[in-house]
């Protein structure tokens, strides 16, 4: 009976989950961070849910903006975000966050630097979203007031998922995958951007006012690295081609010309694509499935023969992207298609053999795309 | 006369003691001993394994009214028996200092990163001092129930990580040939298989229909190998190589991709409960080992003895986890190999025995 009285009373005292609590409203709830680094420190910007925004005891609660942001700076990740502490009561609950937004200062110099701290820590999630701040500092991204969703973090998130999802540019890319991408030799990493659009005399919280907001976000292609180094970007419709040839993309809005100033726009709801390696020749086969979603053509699209001509400038265009597309990532010296890491999986005792530093430059590509056209919309 | 044990409580001790030392050591060995080819090591496993798993099964079946100390104690008589004996209860301490550091290491690292290891530790001996001293039917039977708890949180984890598998983290097979896979299948088997020794502190005799207990035993042995494969399998195809060496726990980690109908996320913590009831089994089978070996007159004092010792040993042994890694790759595998050498000459004086008996 004593030791039973032992044992309960101990478990009770020490199983009670009080020790080194953290109240809720002692909390400073992260969405989002975003890492600069200037004269070799790096600042980190806190986007922190103003949790007193709503709250009845708030009456002025309109006039505060739904985030409030923190800048801080020390010589590691860690030093800088501690930092933090310098200017808030509250620290830093990290289990939120969803959005990390890298400085494109920071990403040119080495993007390398910033994982380890992120490894480490076990608060952060690693399914946040990854960005790279397009000629803008990590900062101004994510200062930015945003016109739908009240917080920045969530209108960037909910952004890119959509243009993923409807438009087909980028895919989401979460920190977990940048790591995998980051310890696989045998690639490069890829990274969406996001941009600030300036207009002029615009003032954060003034500009909501006006159904037309001077200065917005706006997503864009993928940034390209080599070596953990950014070095270039992909427009629009070339991240499009990515996102295919990566099999990730949902619904693709493509667009071809098809005689002098007028255009066909095709939706691409189904497709498929496969990459195959053999030797130093690159297979690339897409099978598309399209429907006409608009046409200013001067073609009967009721006949057959002209439903061809579509079909095959569509098919054309699409291979002739892809290889330029291609030949791109050969002349950056980037390989974010992960082809080295293809033929190593593939063709081992070739690659083995074969490869060295000119032999990615030297693939030869082939690419066939076939294009089945199903619907027309409501017309014949 | 003692209540028998059950069969299938008796072989759930097989399978919560593999599994358990699996998820801990075994994982990280086979990652860094094999690569890419981590689960081809498990079929080399389970053969070699097979060896050491009927040494035991040999030496159980003899004098199965003894424990494995008076076995020992029979076949060396009193002095040569002690050493071994006392080797064995060194080991034994070893075992138990090991996995209570990687017990509470996972919990500080992962669940309760500001509590101190000493509170952790302290409420895990409580529990198992607890059970223990409440005798092994009672040890077998928690064993059998948090069995078949840890089954469903497999199968759960199981059926909602397949679809998420690429497969091309499996390729290239054999990166760097069959060597690799052969040398880890032999580490494992040393890792995982040598510990169940302790159940020798069970006399056969103690068993209830002990006719079928070969049956039962090599099915509970094909399900653990079973467990062990998809555990490799399903981690490799959901995290890739790169990730998996990374992480200290990557069978943790790849549980936080759980999504049941995009509202059941982040169910990691409650899916890998499996692995802390399996280190609490086995603990508790360590101690009881050990509270058998060594006899106080006051049995109950031995039981506290050995949990302050086990205590004493973990934070005097185990600094960090560099040091405890560093006692894994570069220790455990020789004393392990140690304790299979001893339990074969064991092996060999009892066939001797036998046969000039016939």
């Amino acid at each position: 009976m004593k030791n039973k009285i032992i044992i309960l009373l101990t478990t009770i005292l020490l199983s009670t989950g009080c020790f080194n609590y953290r109240e809720i409203n002692e909390l400073a709830i992260c969405s989002a961070y975003g890492i600069d680094k200037k004269d070799d420190k790096y600042i980190i910007t806190t986007q922190i849910i103003n949790t007193k925004k709503n709250s009845s005891n708030n009456a002025n609660s309109s006039d505060t903006s739904d985030f409030i942001i923190y800048e801080s700076e020390g010589e590691t990740i860690q030093e800088a975000f501690r930092n933090y502490l310098l200017e808030s009561s509250k620290r830093i609950y990290a289990q939120h966050i969803i959005l990390i937004v890298i400085g494109q200062d920071l990403a040119k110099d080495d993007i390398s630097t910033i994982i380890d701290f992120n490894l480490r820590d076990n608060e952060i999630r690693k399914e946040s979203y990854v960005l790279i701040s397009k000629d803008a500092k990590a900062s101004e991204i994510l200062k930015q007031i945003t016109t739908i969703e009240t917080i920045n973090a969530n209108e960037i998130v909910s952004t890119l998922e959509n243009s993923h999802e409807y438009l087909g540019v980028t895919y989401e890319i979460t920190f977990s995958d940048l790591i995998k991408e980051h310890l696989n030799k045998k690639t490069d990493l890829i990274i969406p951007s996001v941009t600030l659009i300036k207009g002029e005399e615009s003032t954060n919280s003034e500009s909501l006012k006006e159904s037309i907001p001077p200065e917005s976000l706006r997503l864009s292609g993928y940034a390209l690295f080599n070596n953990n180094k950014l070095i270039d970007y992909l427009n629009i419709e070339e991240s499009k081609y990515f996102t295919i040839l990566q099999n990730k993309a949902q619904i693709v809005i493509l667009t071809n010309e098809c005689d002098e100033n007028n255009h066909i726009t095709f939706e691409i709801p189904k497709l498929k694509s496969s990459l195959k390696i053999n030797e130093n020749q690159l297979n690339i086969k897409v099978n598309v499935e399209a429907n006409i979603n608009e046409s200013t053509c001067n073609l009967n699209l009721k006949k057959e023969k002209s439903l061809n001509i579509v079909k095959n400038n569509l098919e054309n265009k699409m291979a002739k992207d892809i290889k330029d597309l291609f030949k791109k990532f050969q002349v950056l010296n980037t390989d974010p298609l992960s082809i080295e890491d293809l033929l190593y999986k593939t063709n081992n005792k070739y690659y083995n053999e074969k490869w060295n530093d000119n032999f990615y430059k030297n693939i030869k590509i082939n690419v066939s795309v076939e294009v089945t056209i199903k619907e027309k919309g409501n017309l014949l | 006369m003692k209540n028998k044990i059950g069969l299938f409580p008796f072989c759930s001790l097989l399978i919560m003691i593999s599994l358990s030392s699996f998820l801990g050591v075994g994982i990280i060995s086979s990652i860094k001993i094999a690569g890419r080819d981590n689960y081809i090591v498990i079929p080399f496993a389970f053969i070699f394994g097979i060896i050491i798993f009927l040494v035991n099964h040999y030496i159980s079946i003899y004098e199965p009214d003894l424990t494995l100390y008076e076995k020992i104690i029979k076949i060396f008589g009193k002095k040569f028996g002690l050493i071994i004996n006392i080797l064995f209860i060194i080991n034994t301490f070893l075992l138990g200092s090991y996995i209570l550091f990687d017990l509470i290491n996972y919990i500080v690292s992962q669940i309760l990163q500001q509590t101190p290891l000493l509170l952790i530790a302290i409420l895990f001996l409580g529990v198992i001092i607890y059970g223990v001293k409440k005798g092994i039917n009672n040890i077998t039977n928690i064993s059998m129930i948090l069995m078949i708890i840890n089954l469903t949180l497999f199968l759960t984890a199981i059926l909602n990580l397949i679809p998420n598998i690429e497969y091309d983290n499996y390729l290239p097979i054999l990166e760097h040939g069959i060597k690799s896979p052969i040398v880890g299948g032999i580490y494992l088997a040393l890792y995982d298989i040598v510990p169940i020794y302790i159940m020798l502190s069970i006399p056969h005799n103690r068993i209830a229909n002990k006719n079928k207990i070969g049956k039962y035993f090599i099915l509970s042995y094909i399900l653990v190998f079973i467990l062990k494969f998809l555990v490799l399998f399903i981690t490799l195809g959901n995290m890739g190589i790169e990730l998996m060496k990374l992480y200290q726990y990557p069978e943790y980690i790849v549980l936080k991709k759980i999504n049941f109908f995009n509202f059941i996320e982040r169910i990691e913590n409650v899916i890998n409960i499996q692995w802390i009831f399996g280190l609490y089994v086995f603990l508790t089978m360590v101690v009881y080992y050990l509270s058998n070996s060594i006899k106080i007159k006051k049995n109950n004092i031995s039981i506290y003895l050995i949990a302050f010792i086990i205590l004493s040993l973990t934070f005097l042994l185990f600094k960090n986890t560099t040091n405890f890694y560093n006692y894994i790759d570069n220790y455990l595998i020789y004393i392990n190999a140690t304790i299979l050498f001893i339990q074969l000459i064991l092996c060999l004086i009892i066939f001797i025995k036998k046969k000039r008996k016939e």
